[in-house]
């Protein structure tokens, strides 16, 4: 019991140093996505970034990017695919001005069947859940999973 | 991400496979730890909660779908069985399926940190998009064709 509580402390230990260290250095790799636009969006004009955002408005081509509760709406050029409100797009392309992105390269989601992956995957759960308890019990005073 | 329900279909196919040549994987109590492997990467969906909190915390689990931070994850959870190293094994296997899956994705750039913390680089093979119902159809049937056989010539 004390071996596998050193263990786990150690293996908890590494894994939180293995966030921190992406925590600290991703901004400093791969493309500006929705964080870098929307805190200095107009630092990045000219430059490619990668979006993803929900549409708003289908004629103007508007969507919504998103970030830790934050917003902004963006205007997207060079892309004449039909879409719907709500349907979710994966945006590369140039930054034209702080809220306009110059498309190169879309993803269409649409909104219900980008909804549906969640739906099936919440059925996974219960079914996984009982497939796994079927087997095992835990076993509170060892702190194990034990077999049935 | 493919849905849940590939995932774990996905990882029981494989069980299912290799269960022809290893005998552990034919015990429904093995298979039922691949298939939780599959999962272990997706434990960064916790950010989900924080991000209904209003928190922000997606930059710091992303390592969590790494295979890096995958498989310390994987070597967590198998601390909570008698027979670690085995647990392991097993839970690996499923993640193993999980990035073999979420590989074929198709996205407008970047991709998987497959080789997370030694490089930076991502990956994709860029043959699906994420909300493809096809390939859980695919594995759907396969699954329910694997599990038939297997009725029909043990119990399970």
């Amino acid at each position: 019991m004390r071996m596998r509580l050193m263990l786990g402390t150690l293996i908890a230990f590494v894994l939180f140093s293995l966030c921190t260290y992406h925590w600290l250095y991703c901004d400093f790799h791969g493309l500006p996505d929705n964080e870098e636009v929307i805190l200095s969006g107009s630092d990045y004009v000219g430059e490619e970034v990668s979006l993803i955002g929900t549409v708003i408005d289908s004629d103007k081509m508007l969507i919504t990017i998103k970030e830790g509760g934050i917003k902004k709406d963006v205007e997207i050029t060079g892309f004449s695919e039909d879409v719907s409100e709500g349907d979710i797009l994966e945006v590369l392309g140039i930054m034209v001005d702080e809220n306009k992105i110059n498309a190169d390269k879309v993803i269409v989601y649409e909104k219900m069947s980008y909804i549906f992956i969640f739906v099936r995957s919440i059925f996974a759960i219960p079914l996984l859940a009982i497939l796994f308890f079927r087997y095992w019990k835990f076993d509170f005073r060892e702190f194990v999973f034990r077999r049935r | 991400m493919p849905d849940w329900i590939a995932h774990i279909l996905f990882a029981y196919i494989l069980s299912e496979v290799l269960s022809f040549k290893f005998n552990a994987l034919k015990e429904g109590r093995y298979v039922a730890l691949v298939m939780v492997g599959s999962l272990i990467p997706d434990l960064v969906k916790i950010e989900i909660i924080f991000d209904l909190a209003g928190m922000d915390v997606s930059e710091f689990l992303e390592p969590l779908h790494t295979p890096a931070g995958a498989l310390l994850s994987a070597s967590l959870i198998s601390l909570l069985f008698y027979g670690t190293i085995f647990v392991f094994s097993l839970l690996s296997l499923g993640l193993t399926t999980h990035f073999a899956l979420d590989l074929l994705l198709k996205h407008v750039s970047g991709g998987m940190l497959m080789l997370f913390p030694f490089s930076w680089n991502e990956y994709q093979l860029g043959l699906i998009q994420s909300d493809n119902f096809n390939i859980t159809l695919v594995i759907l049937v396969l699954a329910s064709f694997l599990y038939l056989y297997r009725a029909k010539n043990q119990k399970i």
